[in-house]
């Protein structure tokens, strides 16, 4: 098979998703649309109401197969949908008649969420509320999510957490108080949503931690700027901890990046710092076998290829972690692009990889393609019956977690997958070294 | 609520009636040009409504992006089609635009005008225009139209006879098993097979010889104008209608047969007309019995597609002993004085406090509203179809069913 890749840019030169091209143009069956990840991330936040502005495609598949349009503490999830007046002269007034409704009927807070045809046509949100919000008690953000310049399910995350952060007011900081950002739109793995031992270690510590996640509520995010530091657990809420650091002069610190040793190392010595807090040897054996795992990865790893396939969280962060250890990508699969992945990319492009980055949009198609190429290892998932791939499967694993322990699991994997082809089971890396 | 302000699933666009009308054809494939989610949200409910990989069509996107919008771009089209091609070796390719084209005002017919002179081996049919304007219901008669007009070849009358079912589709509820039973009436009544069933389970080839079926079983008024188009240039006559009860059956076996000019197997009929008397023989005096006694709570109201709620209500009403509720019907256009339509306004208060009687509707509203969802009737469902031999609506099985349904309801509340 000709492996066909001019089509593609290289990763160096990427700047935003939307220089990431498909790497063959059929798309099968479609991708995961932002709103809906919008309306997953409402659902789950307690006392937040949603107005879903859009089509009638939009509004229906908003909702899962068995959402309510009513919260279990009285949230609203309703639905506005453009007729062919409003979509050529817009929506003001039909958007502005239901907030007030909403507003009427109990809403605490609204998220005004605006799919394609909205976004497409301009609808001023920002305007709509700064008009209404001095008029009605309950408060509004908007977050416009036109697929056609909001890819999937990173940039929809991301932006409704960053339309979140919008809902806050400065409050009064408290010394040992702390936000543990991990806003996630599913529920697959990490349920009830587990935390790094680092969250749990701080509290030992008698660090107050607020979960600003999957169950937390409306009052959880007004009250954000009380605290002393944002704890960054996912790239998805990076962009949140970076707004409420220019709103709110509030530091964060970026435990979802630091994959090697040194950089927990440097994270973790920070977090300590601001809170005066010490975590003595409390990670010692997790960290000691990341350092034991990673001095075998520096022998073992040199000169091995790799792809990065569907499923990958964070794959620019980790293809500069794995360049570390020599490892040449052949190629990644990239969701949507972060602003922070442009210096991991640089970083990468100075150790001398630049793998050209692609959307892989037809799978079962585009895997022939990767498997030609060859890799060593691929990271991602694959359809239950396809061979020919030694893959790093359920990647999705590592959302949200950090710290050595993920260190440990991922470069366990990877042995794992080099020994045997299999991924093995999930580590446990909640508790104590498991071996 | 205002206009355009919903709190559950809003009537869906003309554009999604297209595309699930499309979906179940075999030999066929969908690209939708512009943005992805409708299409893998829409495939993720058909493979729950049974529609699946190598059952149905395969469903692809194009995807679209600021720069094709700014600039007019189709060749993602272009370039879909061609890999298209390559992986599926599809006889036809229906085109279809999402909502952004719409807006845009992308000329679909006129690019797959263009891009059919690179393509000849595989027919391209671009279908909907999809306008803000039309409903689910706008968009299934034009796909089922234009399948009519644009597939079927010049061809003569089967030797063995042969019927079409116009109007099986995929947005309305369990219609996979009236399908079947349907077929299995034709089967037992009349000796004969299924030509094409458009179109939840049908392929090109099947649509090619639509003109060789000896008579059109239109099964929901979407379909008369496929089925007029049909009758002009083949002269095949048609029955509208669907064949709902004991009665009802035999009514709609009897106008079958008169369109045919055909006799029945009166054993069959007979037999089933029977079995089914026997069937539901102390169902039905449990439900008299009730509705003598308390009236109030012999009262059923149902939602839906006009024509279901239609055959269903005369079933309970003039075979069964229940009497009229409150009735509604989904779309504007076929609402009647005895069927209106109800906006989302005028049926939740009904959905929610309806207490006596037998409430059948979309899965969605009966969930909730803490009702009985094993009384759904209509769409929004809230599972997975995937059984295929479920029981139907229509034919002596149905009615079977339907008893069944309002008797164990009975039971539940009793």
């Amino acid at each position: 098979m000709t492996v066909e890749l001019r089509h593609l840019k290289k990763l160096s030169t990427i700047r935003s998703g939307k220089n990431i091209k498909f790497l063959t143009p059929a798309v099968y069956s479609g991708g995961y649309c932002p709103m809906r990840i919008a309306c997953n991330i409402v659902e789950n936040t307690e006392g937040l109401s949603y107005l879903l502005v859009g089509m009638p495609e939009c509004a229906t598949h908003s909702r899962g197969m068995n959402s309510s349009p009513d919260g279990l503490q009285g949230e609203l999830r309703w639905l506005y949908t453009l007729d062919e007046n409003e979509v050529i002269f817009g929506c003001r007034e039909g958007v502005i008649d239901a907030l007030r409704q909403m507003n009427d009927e109990g809403a605490k807070a609204i998220m005004i969420i605006a799919t394609c045809v909205t976004d497409l046509i301009g609808e001023d949100l920002d305007g709509i509320i700064e008009e209404l919000q001095p008029q009605i008690n309950a408060r509004l953000s908007f977050v416009t999510l036109g697929q056609f310049k909001n890819f999937g399910t990173p940039i929809g995350t991301w932006k409704t957490a960053e339309a979140l952060g919008t809902l806050m007011m400065p409050k009064e900081r408290i010394d040992n108080k702390a936000n543990a950002l991990f806003i996630e739109p599913w529920r697959y793995n990490n349920d009830p949503v587990n935390f790094p031992l680092v969250i749990s270690a701080m509290e030992d510590r008698g660090v107050d931690i607020r979960r600003l996640s999957r169950g937390a509520t409306l009052e959880d995010y007004f009250d954000a700027p009380d605290a002393s530091m944002n704890l960054v657990l996912s790239s998805y809420t990076q962009p949140l901890a970076q707004k409420m650091q220019e709103r709110f002069d509030l530091p964060y610190a970026p435990l979802h990046n630091a994959f090697s040793v040194s950089q927990v190392d440097e994270v973790y010595a920070d977090i300590a710092k601001a809170f005066q807090i010490d975590f003595s040897n409390c990670f010692d054996k997790w960290r000691d076998k990341a350092l034991e795992l990673e001095e075998r990865a520096h022998k073992d790893l040199p000169g091995l290829k790799y792809a990065f396939l569907t499923g990958v969280d964070m794959p620019v962060a980790l293809a500069r972690y794995l360049s570390a250890f020599q490892m040449e990508p052949l190629l990644m699969h990239i969701q949507d692009f972060h602003n922070e992945d442009i210096g991991y990319a640089k970083e990468m492009k100075t150790l001398g990889y630049d793998p050209p980055a692609c959307r892989i949009m037809h799978r079962d198609k585009d895997l022939e393609i990767i498997k030609a190429m060859k890799p060593d290892i691929s990271f991602g998932s694959i359809p239950r019956d396809f061979e020919g791939l030694r893959v790093a499967e359920e990647m999705g694993d590592y959302f949200g977690m950090t710290g050595y322990e993920r260190t440990v699991s991922l470069l366990t994997r990877i042995f794992n997958v080099l020994e045997t082809g299999k991924t093995g089971e999930r580590m446990d890396v909640y508790g104590s070294v498991p071996f | 609520m205002f206009m355009g302000l919903y709190r559950f699933k809003p009537m869906p666009s003309g554009r999604m009636g297209i595309f699930w009308t499309l979906s179940g054809i075999k030999e066929s494939a969908i690209i939708e040009f512009g943005c992805m989610g409708h299409n893998l949200y829409s495939g993720a409910d058909l493979r729950r409504a049974g529609i699946y990989e190598g059952f149905g069509a395969p469903l692809y996107t194009t995807y679209i992006d600021e720069t094709d919008i700014s600039l007019g771009d189709t060749s993602r089209l272009d370039a879909t089609i061609k890999q298209v091609i390559i992986n599926d070796a599809p006889k036809v390719i229906f085109l279809q635009p999402s909502a952004v084209p719409e807006v845009i005002g992308t000329d679909l017919f006129a690019v797959a005008n263009e891009l059919q002179f690179d393509f000849p081996e595989t027919r391209l049919i671009p279908i909907g225009h999809g306008s803000f304007a039309i409903t689910q219901h706008k968009g299934v008669e034009e796909a089922l139209l234009a399948l009519s007009k644009t597939l079927p070849l010049d061809i003569a009358l089967s030797d063995a006879p042969t019927y079409n079912i116009i109007g099986s589709c995929p947005d309305l509820f369990r219609y996979k098993a009236d399908a079947v039973e349907i077929t299995r009436l034709m089967e037992g009544a009349f000796g004969m097979d299924p030509c094409c069933i458009l179109s939840s389970d049908t392929s090109i080839s099947a649509i090619e010889k639509m003109g060789s079926a000896h008579v059109n079983l239109v099964i929901r008024r979407e379909g008369i104008p496929a089925a007029q188009l049909l009758e002009k240039r083949f002269g095949t006559p048609y029955v509208v209608g669907r064949p709902y009860g004991i009665k009802g059956t035999n009514q709609w076996l009897e106008d079958v047969g008169n369109t045919l000019n055909r006799s029945q197997n009166k054993a069959f009929t007979n037999f089933e007309t029977e079995l089914v008397l026997e069937q539901i023989d102390q169902a039905y005096n449990t439900l008299e019995g009730n509705a003598w006694s308390y009236p109030q709570e012999a009262a059923i109201s149902i939602g839906g597609h006009a024509d279901v709620v239609k055959g269903v209500l005369d079933f309970a009403t003039k075979e069964m002993p229940l009497k009229v509720g409150s009735c509604w019907c989904d779309c504007p256009e076929m609402g009647t004085d005895e069927i209106p339509y109800f906006s989302e306004k005028q049926w939740i208060p009904i959905v929610k406090n309806h207490d006596k009687g037998y409430l059948m509707f979309s899965g969605e509203a009966l969930k909730w509203a803490g009702k009985n969802t094993s009384l759904q009737i209509s769409n929004p469902d809230i599972g997975w179809r995937i059984h295929p031999y479920e029981p139907p609506f229509v034919g002596y099985r149905g009615a079977v069913n339907l008893v069944n349904l309002w008797v164990n309801e009975y039971a539940l509340t009793h």
